[in-house]
């Protein structure tokens, strides 16, 4: 074997080496820094990440690079994009959650940017052994995130349950994984996809089975999503920004990549599959959330449901349904970061208000992040001229063009389900009088994130074809 | 030579008493055991198949998931002193103060 080409390679992995040495030097400044290490270690970290964009944006795409380990194409170097946007806006938020707390940990900032990189590889991974890898680096700091918040023991309580749930998970994955490389003798993706149709289609079809729950969970797909309102709700906020949209980024990207490719053999049984899950998950989110009070929660069906809508797009197996899910998941960043980020314009006493009741008012004393919402609320309905109206759009399209007339009605349907419970939070920020002594943020960290969100939101709405070019072009 | 059902057949018991363990018992750290016992299930079947299939990758693969199993008990250990410093239990019955 021909190892020479392996020094050249490393700069197609720049933005994660990049990454490596700002969360080494986020760490060293929480280390060492004489005063406000903390909050200090936060700076370098989003200074980072924020350099970390034009790197990425530099960096060519190269291919199957490592003897066929990683692959840096196209679609990885998109996804890239948005973990790296969504840990910028996560660590914004963290600084403002932190303020208002009153208690600050500055290990979050270099965990954050280290389960980037591993989504990063996650998303590049073409090896069975480097996908586990990768994908365990960020599943165990996700478990470390979720419970960071020591001085609450619904942190740790969601730790906990997250970290039982993931372990449990990741080993029925493994098994899937034991069994496919068992029969086929091989690791590589291209190989394995080579090597199955020769296999024994029983244990084939468990192994790839087992696998994809691994990836369900991930999603919170049902049957695999009962951690999710727990764990959002335990959280702290600016992390379940993070947790909500990175993880799922990642487990549906690789699907993207690995269904067609590895288990082309079995795709009637699992469009099958998809299709199941993905009209069992949109009604199951949507309709568990019209009856919740508290935001997280409501906005964790919310999210739930929002995974049901892109395995719209996977089930429809193909260029539109690839395309229509790569759109979905940056759309859906975008407007999931603003309804969890919603809940840290509102300071109540130490801490945040959470319940519906509590935005009260929002209109007449923060109108900007009040109208910003609204926009991020219709994006999330599916109304024009929003981004989520595209988005939805193209899965539905997807669904038509494979005739499963079926799913895409589920999916049109849920739509208007989901108009009830957005609208009680619009309603209680436009139509109601502030009831408690709880104050808005009128302009701060918060409601950039939020003014910025709803501006992709709607330039992305109302003057798509850029963007869908780009995501077009990144589907072979 | 040890025929290749009986490495998975064995690889599958221990699995299975793994799976058993994490969904049927209330306390945290027998949890965590289980789910130990769960991946080194797995690593018989992969060292067995890598072995049976000529192939040193699945005794890598094996390798490997013995490493993040390790993170993966520090991290679960620290998650339960983190939880048992504010309130004192081990129980999964008892760590309940989120509902929906």
């Amino acid at each position: 074997m021909d190892y020479s080409a392996y020094l050249p390679q490393l700069k197609f992995l720049a933005p994660e080496i990049f990454l490596l040495c700002v969360a080494a030097a986020s760490m060293m400044t929480h280390l060492f820094a004489r005063r406000n290490r903390h909050r200090r270690s936060g700076m370098v970290a989003l200074a980072g990440l924020a350099a970390a964009i034009p790197v990425l944006l530099v960096t060519p795409a190269g291919g199957e690079i490592y003897s066929g380990t990683l692959n840096v194409d196209a679609m990885s170097m998109y996804l890239k994009l948005v973990f790296i946007i969504a840990a910028i806006i996560t660590v914004a938020l963290s600084f403002r959650f932190f303020s208002v707390e009153g208690f600050e940990t500055g290990e979050l900032y270099y965990l954050v940017i280290f389960s980037v990189i591993g989504m990063m590889f996650t998303v590049c991974a073409v090896d069975l052994i480097t996908f586990y890898i990768s994908f365990e680096t960020f599943a165990i700091i996700s478990y470390i995130l979720a419970g960071i918040f020591k001085k609450e023991l619904r942190s740790a309580e969601a730790g906990i349950k997250y970290f039982i749930l993931g372990v449990l998970s990741s080993a029925i994955m493994l098994l899937g994984m034991a069994l496919i490389f068992g029969i086929t003798g091989e690791t590589g993706f291209a190989r394995i996809a080579a090597a199955l149709p020769a296999a024994e289609p029983a244990v084939a079809l468990s192994g790839m089975v087992l696998m994809l729950i691994g990836l369900f969970f991930k999603i919170a797909l049902v049957p695999f999503h009962m951690w999710t309102p727990d764990v959002y709700e335990g959280t702290p906020t600016p992390l379940v920004v993070l947790l909500s949209t990175a993880p799922k980024a990642a487990a549906i990207g690789v699907m993207v990549r690995i269904m067609p490719l590895v288990f082309a053999r079995f795709e009637a049984q699992w469009i099958v599959i998809f299709e199941f899950i993905a009209i069992a998950t949109m009604f199951w989110g949507n309709i568990a959330a019209l009856v919740q009070d508290n935001i997280k929660r409501m906005m964790g069906y919310s999210s739930i449901a929002h995974a049901g809508y892109m395995m719209i797009g996977l089930a429809a197996a193909g260029r539109t349904g690839g395309m229509a899910v790569l759109f979905y998941l940056l759309v859906y960043f975008f407007m999931n970061a603003t309804a969890f980020a919603l809940i840290l314009l509102v300071q109540k006493g130490r801490g945040f208000g959470e319940r519906i009741a509590d935005l009260r008012g929002m209109a007449r004393h923060a109108p900007l992040a009040a109208s910003c919402v609204a926009v991020a609320l219709l994006s999330l309905t599916g109304i024009p001229p929003t981004a989520g109206f595209i988005g939805k759009y193209y899965l539905l399209l997807a669904a038509m063009e494979k005739e499963m007339y079926l799913l895409a009605a589920a999916g049109a349907l849920n739509s208007v389900i989901s108009l009830f419970y957005y609208f009680k939070i619009g309603r209680a920020m436009f139509m109601e009088e502030q009831a408690g002594a709880h104050v808005f943020e009128r302009t701060g960290p918060v409601t950039i994130v939020i003014a910025g969100s709803a501006l992709f939101l709607l330039a992305a709405g109302i003057i798509p074809s850029r963007l869908t070019e780009y995501v077009w072009a990144l589907i072979k | 030579m040890i025929p290749i059902s009986h490495i998975l057949a064995l690889g599958l018991t221990l699995f299975g008493i793994g799976l058993v363990g994490v969904l049927s018992r209330k306390n945290l750290v027998v949890i965590l055991m289980s789910t130990e016992l769960m991946l080194n299930g797995v690593n018989v079947i992969l060292a067995g198949y890598g072995h049976h299939m000529k192939s040193p990758n699945g005794a890598i693969f094996a390798l490997f998931i013995i490493m993040v199993a390790v993170s993966e008990a520090a991290v679960g250990f620290a998650l339960m002193l983190s939880y048992f410093r504010q309130k004192a239990t081990y129980n999964l019955d008892e760590i309940n103060d989120l509902k929906g």
